[in-house]
């Protein structure tokens, strides 16, 4: 059996996960990776002048054809 | 009345060929009547991974182009009832068969085969047009690596734009070791990340290149790929299988074959 080793700290899957995010954003809305940043604040600005809303649990989700704004941290 | 199915990825070297060989050959084995279509035109692959490459008179492009008739061209699998194979062109490129030319045979075999299993090539251009033209469903390929997600977000965007309808994922080449490592994305990471039901997972398996070297398909031999492909075939019927525990599985497989070696 293997020791679990310290390698989660590591872990290259973390770095993969957050440059896919930022490079299939960038593809699907044909926009640079900064772009999205701006996007969401904007978004959570907005959405918070008219709704009590917490920066943890707002998340916003780009696909090719829609904008999903999650506001609870709850999938569904 | 038969499904065509494409089977696609945006990058090369992912798998298609090997998939569209594995679950062509597993649907078969199910009773299913089933013909593989190699799309490749120019670079044929689908004839050599299932050992029939001495078979070849015509192909493809002969049948698009009325050369011959498709019964000519289809090569009947000895080691498979039921399993038929049409060839592609190897001189020839992707401009000589148009979308409008595969819609029209695709049609045609609807009829005759419970599932027609398209191998499309790589890209995103007239090859990949040609292959998705006549499908009714779509098996996205990929690995749990970022440029070939990339890719394949993009080719769901492009399948999407052309209004197909029924997309799954098929995530190739897992390896569990480096899971736990924290060094390869999980099949719940690549799902998070595209947006398509899952239709199987496949373990990266040593038995895949033996399986090519001999001309085999991995259902075919002690495999635990074989059996990841057999389980996607099974689901393709319509029947509820859950998705194998490949951590579980590797462990018991290497279990198995030690002691099997040891005798």
């Amino acid at each position: 059996m293997h020791v679990f080793e310290r390698g989660m700290h590591h872990s290259s899957v973390r770095i993969a996960k957050e440059r896919l995010k930022s490079l299939l954003v960038s593809d699907r809305v044909q926009c640079q990776p900064d772009t999205y940043d701006l996007l969401c604040g904007e978004l959570y600005h907005t959405i918070g002048k008219y709704m009590k809303i917490t920066e943890d649990n707002f998340k916003v989700e780009i696909t090719r054809s829609q904008i999903r704004i999650n506001l609870t941290g709850e999938k569904s | 009345m038969g499904e065509i199915i494409v089977v696609t990825s945006g990058k090369g070297g992912v798998g298609k060929t090997t998939t569209t060989a594995n679950i062509g050959a597993g649907l078969s084995k199910l009773g299913k009547k089933v013909l593989v279509i190699d799309t490749d035109l120019g670079l044929r692959n689908l004839d050599v991974v299932m050992g029939l490459e001495n078979r070849i008179v015509y192909n493809l492009v002969d049948v698009i182009e009325g050369g011959c008739r498709l019964k000519q061209a289809m090569i009947s699998d000895k080691r498979h009832e039921n399993l038929y194979l049409l060839p592609s062109a190897q001189t020839k490129d992707k401009s000589a068969i148009t979308p409008e030319q595969m819609i029209k045979l695709t049609n045609e075999l609807r009829d005759e085969f419970d599932y027609v299993l398209l191998d499309c090539p790589a890209g995103i251009e007239q090859g990949f047009q040609n292959a998705i033209a006549g499908a009714d469903r779509a098996f996205v390929v990929t690995t749990p690596e970022v440029s070939s997600i990339r890719d394949a977000d993009r080719i769901i965007g492009l399948l999407e734009q052309n209004h197909m309808k029924k997309l799954n994922l098929i995530i190739n080449r897992i390896r569990m070791d480096m899971v736990k490592r924290g060094e390869m994305m999980s099949v719940e990471d690549v799902t998070e990340i595209l947006p398509i039901d899952l239709i199987g997972a496949i373990p990266d398996d040593e038995q895949v290149v033996i399986g090519t070297n001999q001309g085999e398909t991995v259902v075919d031999m002690d495999s635990l790929a074989g059996k990841a492909y057999t389980n996607i075939c099974r689901r393709i019927t319509g029947e509820e299988v859950p998705f194998l525990d490949l951590d579980k599985q590797e462990g018991l497989f290497h279990k198995l074959s030690h002691m099997f070696k040891r005798n």
